[in-house]
């Protein structure tokens, strides 16, 4: 049994190493942003034209929505996890985020003339904004991405399982860890119950 | 060296097993949006001394801060309902205050909304909390944790490698696993 569980350690942690260390790295660049460059996003606005925009009517359903995004993002070449949504003034906003980039388009349906507006953070960002993405929307990438993150987070909570089971089997003394798991276990414990009991 | 690191990826994973558990649970809530559901708390009543403040922000954190109150004044959610009367939100992991102060006899009246579920959600990469000393420790332990996570990767990566007879299967794991992971996190970047 020992040697089963620490095979599926090993061999589950070679398979997820990368994913785990990125949601450390990134985390420890979101807590010390000032630290990295890049941490500011810069916005620059492009007026375009767009023949998609110029055949697109003005009432959509939600689902017509997403396609008109799909051929917009197709000709003006756009990528990133799609939303829309239609603004006061009778004109479509499409955007188009990734980490680090987002990209909006308004457009004008019937009308050529569309403006895109990309904001582009740097290294710091990026990092940021790899850290928080997530769901399982948009493209096949996303979706990718989405089960990337379930896998990391269950990956989260099964190798300290494990780990404990692993320590447990291979220490003789186990005073000192139960010494650590116990105050770590408390004050983690006692932390969550502190939230949602105290003042 | 090996029983060194082994005994430090050991005791500094049991350090931070909590945590870790807490990172997985959260991280798959934000993944399926995952909602705390509220429900409605006690409300009570105070009175303070209206503090001088030139801007609403300040006025809502320093009457916060009378009350005693752990947690952030969202910015987006100050009101003045109708002259005198003011309206702010202060918000932590589990909970969140609604607080309606009478501006000129410093009359407070607070609504509590608990949402329990929040508590892990908010734990998830808190750094430290206004009129918090806990949230100051949660910090410290977040930082520990953070270097723990990826010390204990490496040194993972690391004992594999000690191990002959892993090594070939283990080439597979990391190429395709590790490997496809950063290609699709360029991928999702780019």
């Amino acid at each position: 049994m020992y040697i089963l569980i620490r095979t599926v350690h090993l061999f589950s942690g070679l398979v997820l190493a990368a994913g785990l260390f990125m949601y450390g790295f990134t985390g420890f660049v979101i807590s010390h942003q000032d630290w990295f460059p890049g941490g500011k996003s810069d916005k620059t606005t492009h007026k375009l034209s767009s023949e998609v925009a110029a055949r697109m009517p003005a009432e959509l359903s939600p689902e017509q929505a997403k396609d008109w995004q799909r051929q917009l993002a197709s000709e003006l070449a756009l990528r990133g996890r799609p939303g829309n949504r239609s603004a006061d003034d009778g004109t479509w906003i499409f955007e188009y985020g990734r980490p680090g980039t987002n990209e909006k388009l308004r457009v004008r349906p019937g009308s050529v003339a569309v403006t895109l507006t990309v904001q582009s953070a740097g290294f710091a960002g990026i990092m940021n904004r790899l850290h928080h993405f997530h769901g399982y929307g948009g493209a096949p990438r996303y979706f990718l991405w989405g089960l990337f993150v379930d896998l990391a987070s269950l990956a989260m909570i099964f190798f300290p399982l494990t780990g404990i089971y692993l320590w447990y089997q291979l220490k003789k003394d186990h005073r000192l860890g139960w010494l650590i798991l116990g105050a770590s276990t408390a004050y983690g414990a006692g932390s969550v119950l502190y939230m949602i009991f105290g003042r | 060296m090996k029983k060194i690191l082994l005994d430090i990826h050991i005791y500094l994973s049991l350090l931070c097993a909590g945590y870790m558990v807490i990172y997985g649970i959260s991280g798959i809530s934000f993944n399926h949006h995952w909602q705390s559901s509220d429900s409605e708390g006690v409300r009570w009543e105070a009175t303070v001394v209206v503090p001088d403040a030139d801007e609403d922000q300040r006025l809502a954190e320093a009457v916060r801060d009378r009350l005693d109150l752990m947690g952030w004044v969202p910015f987006w959610r100050l009101s003045h309902p109708q002259p005198d009367e003011f309206v702010f939100f202060v918000n932590r992991p589990a909970r969140e205050y609604r607080v309606h102060l009478n501006q000129l006899t410093g009359v407070v009246q607070v609504r509590e909304t608990n949402r329990p579920f929040g508590a892990i959600m908010g734990l998830h990469g808190l750094r430290n909390m206004p009129n918090s000393l806990w949230g100051v420790t949660w910090g410290i332990y977040t930082e520990i944790s953070i270097w723990a996570l990826m010390f204990s990767v490496l040194s993972g990566i690391w004992f594999w490698w000690l191990r002959p007879a892993s090594r070939r299967s283990g080439w597979w794991l990391l190429g395709l696993g590790s490997g496809g992971s950063l290609i699709l996190m360029l991928l999702v970047v780019a």
